[in-house]
């Protein structure tokens, strides 16, 4: 047992024995309106969606990494062997260097270096961290007990050469009975390593090439060209030891564009959980201006399954449909009502005039089945809204292919120019952007993505014979090149029949000579093509939360995501949570009907707060510097008053008759003037205040003798300094050496 | 070798003085290559490198293993010659090093002179300042006929130990090397060269840039390519790897022409020395590319071997200054000759053109990560931008200057009264030390809570997302946040998570550098500056600014010296 009251201790080690409380359990929280085994389906079917959206991203990744991941391993198959001719006139053997760039900073790709490495190489394959650093001898010996530790780690005696000699390595080379052909030590983090350190290391290491092939394969993550690093850090007596080749890893927003619109916009691959317009657009903006990585994105898609399935039991359904005897059982009753009155309020809508009496009549057994349907439905329509997408972009990439400026700068222009000067967008992210636009596109034709479609119409009722002739070929060939599934399931197959009539049609026209008559014709087809184009895009890109009336099990929709956990505003935060704590804890009620029941009497006056929120609206009344021992006298006063009033309280409970205090009269006042303009408390109006506050607490308790009164002067000491240390830990105070009993404030002109 | 060296070599075979100090401030690298090897013949002699020997228990235990001429086996656990301990101090070492002399003196040899070669003495200063002055004694020390030998780029006096205690040195100055030993010094390097490629070479049977024939021919170009380097360095090394990465191109021609008449069957062809009149037309086909080799090797903006792949001369350039020299292949060329005129577009530009476009293509080095990588303005996050901007103005403002600067008034409006550098320019010079402007003072450090309010006031001011933001949130507040004082949408978004990673993340890229330890909680907040390089030069900052609509010079408080 601990005794807690030796003087002579400074610190206690409490040790944790185990827990009293159950492992929280994994998934979702039960809800009342879950189906039997709701919260296990939901459980499952979140992992599975999202498992496949990992999957496919990391996919996207891994083929984006294969060419330069190979490029490396080539550059480090030749590096000791390239060039005979110039290699063997140099002054003294360069160490090669491979630098790659990697702006994702994910572990991916070096670890497929590695692994190709290790594997297909038969290289041995070293890490070196910016820990290990510290000094040239850790250095060394991590490099060197890198390499040898896969025969036995290296046991030095003082008689035998130090663990953080060169030498040692060297002897272990030779002592290979099939010599690795090269030593890679690849070296994380570049820039975090003291170049100090570093740029003796590799001295040591080059003074020892060729006769242990060493190979530095370093990563830097800074999107500077590897080089450039090298040259502002290191001098160059070092860079002339080296053999410098560098590597770029695609990333940056492009590759992270590319990505979203690879796993959310592509019609080979369909998302279990097709995100809104609200997770994209906040998706869009935070890469655009916190991080553009692979990790942030992964993190962000995550979280926007997570909330979706935690909040909506209906998301059980996403994949399976439960059998009609699991939604049979009274357990999932609730669930049922709603399903039910979902359905039937879109059958009302559907056939509102018909019979009403048999409508509310689903019954249960059929009940997988049209659920079944409506997935199959809401599928179709989010494939139907990303052919619109694409048919948009094939029809602007074919106008920019002929010269034309395309439907608009937002779509971006030629490949050419593209590179050359980025257009002033207001996004990032323009492709993106265009699917969220498609994604909100309303009846009201305003929205950006109706105008978009509107303007094609213009555009290709435009179009000339010739040019309508090729557009009809690039458009038919674009649907036949669409996946088996897609096809039969869009009936692209009906479009494909029309859109081949009309290229008869313009084929005919085309080919007979010349005639005034033809170019009417054509020009009549232009327009019935651009007039069907634009009614099949307005068809396909309908707005999703009418495809079904389950639609929010597949669809996120304009659900906001959840950005402030995330991404919380760090002082906002701390300064809300000093000034209304009780906001916090009382968070889980919120929703309840347990609101405390004298919660309404005085909830903010200052004594119900915890010691530190009291000490911190202490804090915000004084002056620049706080005079710790008024501070501590007016927290006195105020636990004084906390003290009085807990008694009433108690007391009131007791006996109901009892008045209500007089305390209450002086709880504090000078906050709210104090708030606009923090004024000093000059120490006269202070020690007044004190005396005062100091007669009400002898008052208060002066029926509890002197004995407690010290006693309780030890407690609200005790109090004092846990709350200022607390304060003092936030960052809010600020010691001086001036002045030993004053400190300084750090925080000003908060705003409650 | 020059006769400085031949002095220090006859000493040492003689009667050597127990302690030399070498002093070679341009190579002393080339010095070492050419004295260890006019030592090895009756001496045993180990050479250290200071840097590689970075502790007092590697420098004994490398220059007894190299005296015994002892290579640790990993078998026995990388044992040192020595069986008694050794390395643990300088006594022991001593005794060390007389039980090696009696050991090889037993060993047949009668009279054993040791030599120990301290390769860097400077650093042995910074490691172990102690051990300078008993190696300088060692003779005196060991009673043994050894001879320390320091050579060095520094000079003894900012080398030697205080108050006097170490021996004084034999000085020997290594005089900067001439045209004349660079010269002598390649073509022993091409006698090298040609002794070992030789015997890849006589496989195959094709000829290889360094066959002996080809001396006079190599001679001819070492003697063009040190008069247009001499000028710049002459460091012997430098040079030596500028003509190893041009000289296999340049004689290609050559060889290829030789190559292609043994493929049409003239196999009795010999490989002929190259007439004067070809290597002339050689020198003026290659002669920018040496400056140009110069300009990109020596700072090692690449390596030779990059450097000599991207610089082969292509067959079109060559066959325009007649340099294709097997007649096959020459009609071919001739052809696509043309082509090539579009680029050397009219007549009357001379040659000297192309040599400026061959210098210009030198200052926009064809490395390949220079085309590949993104400049920062596109590959960072706008926020991170934003702090990079910040952090430059936190360290090359001067603290008083915020206010001024961002300081609004209580209407909103900026209250910027900046001193009217003009009259302070025609006040009366101040007394004092001159001011050192900031920018060659380098980053100052800053606090953390400085570069967030000064992020702070950019983001209001240039952030149109922030803006727009502000404009939506009037409407609805969606995420239950109401901001009613201006700018305080501004401060809750600029102290964020996603703010301060950003700034973390920043650091760990050497963009901006922490100058406090990163586990003190107490005290004082954290200390960034601007980090080296790229991130603190003006031209990159400038360029941030630009593409996020700052004016950046509007916010500097010495701009005056920016231009």
């Amino acid at each position: 047992m601990v005794n807690l009251d030796n003087s002579n201790e400074t610190v206690f080690y409490i040790p944790f024995e185990g827990s009293d409380e159950e492992q929280p359990e994994i998934g979702p929280e039960k809800s009342e309106l879950d189906a039997l085994d709701g919260q296990k389906m939901r459980w499952d079917a979140y992992k599975t969606s999202w498992v496949k959206c990992l999957n496919r991203v990391q996919a996207l990744v891994h083929t984006l990494y294969e060419p330069v991941v190979k490029e490396v391993v080539e550059k480090i198959e030749i590096a000791y062997d390239c060039d005979p001719e110039i290699l063997s006139a140099l002054p003294y053997p360069e160490l090669p260097v491979i630098a790659v760039t990697n702006p994702s900073t994910d572990s991916l790709f070096l670890s497929s270096v590695i692994s190709k490495l290790s594997d297909e190489n038969q290289h041995i394959v070293a890490h070196l961290y910016p820990s290990d650093c510290s000094n040239i001898s850790n250095a060394m010996k991590s490099i060197i007990s890198g390499f040898t530790s896969i025969s036995g780690a290296f046991k030095g005696s003082s008689r035998s050469l130090a663990s953080y000699d060169i030498g040692v390595l060297e002897s272990w080379y030779q002592a290979q009975d099939v010599p690795p052909s090269k030593l890679v030590l690849l070296l994380h983090d570049f820039e975090q390593f003291d170049p100090g350190v570093i740029q003796d290391v590799i001295h040591v290491c080059s003074l020892n090439v060729p006769r242990i092939p060493l190979i530095f394969l370093v990563s830097l993550s800074s999107s500077q060209s590897p080089s450039s690093y090298f040259h502002t850090a290191y001098p160059r007596s070092t860079l002339k030891q080296l053999q410098l080749k560098s590597v770029v890893v695609p990333g940056g927003p492009q590759v992270f564009e590319d990505i979203i619109l690879k796993t959310f916009v592509d019609l080979s691959f369909d998302p279990d959980v097709v995100l809104g317009p609200a997770t994209l657009e906040h998706l869009t903006e935070y890469a655009a201006r916190f991080n553009h990585s692979v990790d942030a994105l992964l993190n962000i898609f995550q979280l926007a399954h997570f909330k979706h399935f935690l909040l909506n039991p209906l998301t059980a359904l996403v994949q399976s449909t439960p059998s009609a005897i699991a939604l049979e059982d009274t357990a999932s009753s609730t669930f049922c009502d709603i399903l039910m009155t979902r359905l039937n309020d879109s059958m009302e809508l559907d056939s509102d005039t018909e019979n009403q009496n048999n409508t509310k009549t689903i019954p249960v057994l059929d009940m997988p089945k049209i659920i079944d349907g409506e997935r199959n439905k809401f599928r179709s329509r989010v494939r139907e809204m990303r052919l619109s997408y694409r048919l948009l972009r094939l029809i602007h990439e074919f106008l920019l292919a002929r010269g034309y400026k395309g439907l608009g700068p937002h779509w971006g222009g030629s490949p050419s120019t593209l590179n050359a000067t980025p257009l002033p967008t207001s996004t990032a992210y323009p492709r993106l952007q265009i699917f969220i636009d498609l994604l909100q596109r309303d009846s009201s034709e305003n929205s950006q993505a109706s105008k978009d479609i509107r303007y094609a119409r213009i555009l290709l009722a435009k179009l000339k014979p010739e040019e309508l002739r090729a557009f009809l070929d690039d458009l038919i060939q674009y649907l036949l090149g669409l996946p088996d599934e897609v096809f039969d399931e869009l009936d692209i197959s009906d479009v494909v029949g029309v859109l081949g009539k009309w290229l008869e049609e313009a084929d005919a026209a085309y080919t007979v000579d010349e005639d005034e008559s033809n170019d009417v014709a054509v020009k009549k087809l232009a327009e019935r093509l651009a007039k069907w184009i634009s009614e099949y895009l307005r068809t396909l890109t309908n707005s999703l939360e009418e495809a079904s009336p389950l639609w929010d099990v597949w669809y996120t929709g304009m659900a906001p995501f959840p950005s402030e956990t995330v991404n919380p505003s760090v002082r906002a935060s701390v300064l809300a949570g000093l000034l209304r704590p009780t906001e916090f804890t009382e968070a889980n009620d919120v929703d309840g009907t347990g609101s405390k029941p004298n919660a309404d009497e005085d909830d903010d006056s200052l004594w119900r707060l915890p010691d530190t929120s009291i000490l911190f609206h202490r804090y915000l009344e004084s002056g620049k510097m706080i005079n710790v021992y008024d501070w501590f006298e007016s927290f006195h006063a105020v636990l004084g008053l906390q003290r009085r009033e807990e008694a009433k309280e108690k007391e009131k409970k007791s006996s109901p008759n009892t008045r209500k205090g007089r305390g209450k009269s002086t709880s504090p006042k000078k906050r709210r003037t104090a708030l606009k303009s923090p004024v000093k408390l000059n120490s006269k109006g202070k020690a007044r205040e004190v005396t005062q506050e100091d007669e009400d607490a002898a008052e208060g308790s002066k029926d509890d003798g002197f004995a407690d009164d010290e006693k309780w002067k030890l407690v609200v000491q005790a109090r004092f300094i846990r709350a200022l240390h607390e304060l003092d830990f936030l960052g809010f105070v600020k010691h001086t050496r001036r002045k030993p009993d004053h400190v300084l404030r750090t925080v000003f002109e908060v705003s409650e | 070798m020059n006769s400085s060296l031949n002095q220090v070599v006859s000493l040492l075979e003689f009667s050597p003085p127990p302690f030399i100090f070498l002093n070679d401030p341009i190579a002393p690298k080339f010095t070492l290559q050419n004295l260890l090897p006019a030592l090895k013949s009756n001496t045993r002699l180990v050479h250290v490198d200071s840097i590689s020997c970075f502790g007092p228990r590697l420098l004994y235990d490398t220059i007894l293993n190299g005296l015994a001429q002892h290579t640790p086996s990993w078998d026995d656990g990388c044992k040192n010659w020595s069986q008694d301990i050794a390395n643990d101090s300088f006594d022991s070492f001593l005794h060390a090093l007389k039980a090696l002399h009696t050991s090889l003196s037993e060993n047949g040899s009668k009279h054993l002179r040791l030599i120990v070669v301290i390769e860097k003495p400077e650093r042995l200063r910074e490691r172990m300042p102690d051990v300078i002055v008993p190696l300088t004694r060692l003779a005196e020390l060991t009673k043994l006929d050894i001879c320390v030998i320091f050579v060095s780029e520094a000079r003894w006096q900012d080398i030697r130990p205080p108050l006097g205690a170490a021996m004084d040195p034999y000085y020997v100055d290594i005089p900067v090397p001439t045209k004349e030993v660079i010269i002598q010094h390649l073509m022993t390097v091409f006698a090298s060269c040609s002794t070992t490629s030789s015997d890849v070479a006589t496989a195959s049977n094709t000829p290889h840039p360094y066959d002996p024939i080809l001396i006079q021919a190599y001679r001819y170009f070492v003697q063009v390519l040190v008069d247009v380097c001499f000028l710049y360095t002459n460091d012997p090394h430098e040079i030596q790897y500028i003509t190893a990465a041009r000289w296999p191109g340049f004689i290609k021609p050559v060889l290829d022409g030789y190559r292609m008449n043994v493929n049409e069957g003239e196999e009795d062809t010999e490989l002929e020395p190259p007439a004067t009149e070809v290597l002339l037309r050689l020198t003026r086909h290659f002669k920018p590319s040496l400056s140009l080799a110069l300009e990109q090797l020596y700072p090692r903006l690449t390596n030779a071997v990059d450097w000599a792949r991207v610089n082969e001369s292509t067959a079109v350039a060559l066959a325009k200054d007649g340099l294709v020299f097997g007649e096959a292949e020459m009609e071919d060329i001739e052809e696509e000759e043309p082509v090539d005129d579009i680029f050397q577009s009219s007549p009357t530009r001379p040659r000297a053109s192309k040599r400026i476009q061959d210098q210009k293509a030198a200052l926009n080095p064809p490395s390949s990560d220079m085309r590949e990588t993104l400049p920062l303005s596109t590959s960072l996050p706008r926020l991170s931008q934003f702090i990079l901007i910040a952090a430059y103005i936190a360290s090359m403002n001067p603290v008083k200057s915020d206010l001024r600067m961002f300081g609004r008034g209580p209407d909103g409006k900026k209250r910027r009264r900046r001193a009217n550098r003009r009259q302070m320019a025609n006040a009366k010079p101040r007394s004092g030390p001159a001011k050192i402007p900031q920018r060659f003072l380098g980053p100052s450090p800053f606090p953390l809570e400085r570069l967030i309010a000064i992020l702070g006031a950019l983001v209001e001011e240039n952030d149109p997302i922030a803006g727009e933001l502000n404009q939506l949130e009037d409407e609805v507040p969606a995420d239950g946040l109401d901001f009613r004082i201006p700018g305080e949408r501004t401060d809750y978004e600029v102290t964020r998570v996603g703010v301060y990673a950003s700034i973390a993340q920043l650091t760990s890229l050497r963009l901006l550098v922490r100058t406090t330890a990163t586990d003190k909680l107490d005290g004082l907040s954290a200390m960034f500056k601007c980090g080296s390089g790229a991130a603190s030069s003006y031209e990159t900052i400038l360029g941030l600014a630009k593409g996020l609509d700052i004016q950046l010079p509007d916010l500097l408080w010495d701009n005056a010296a920016m231009s």
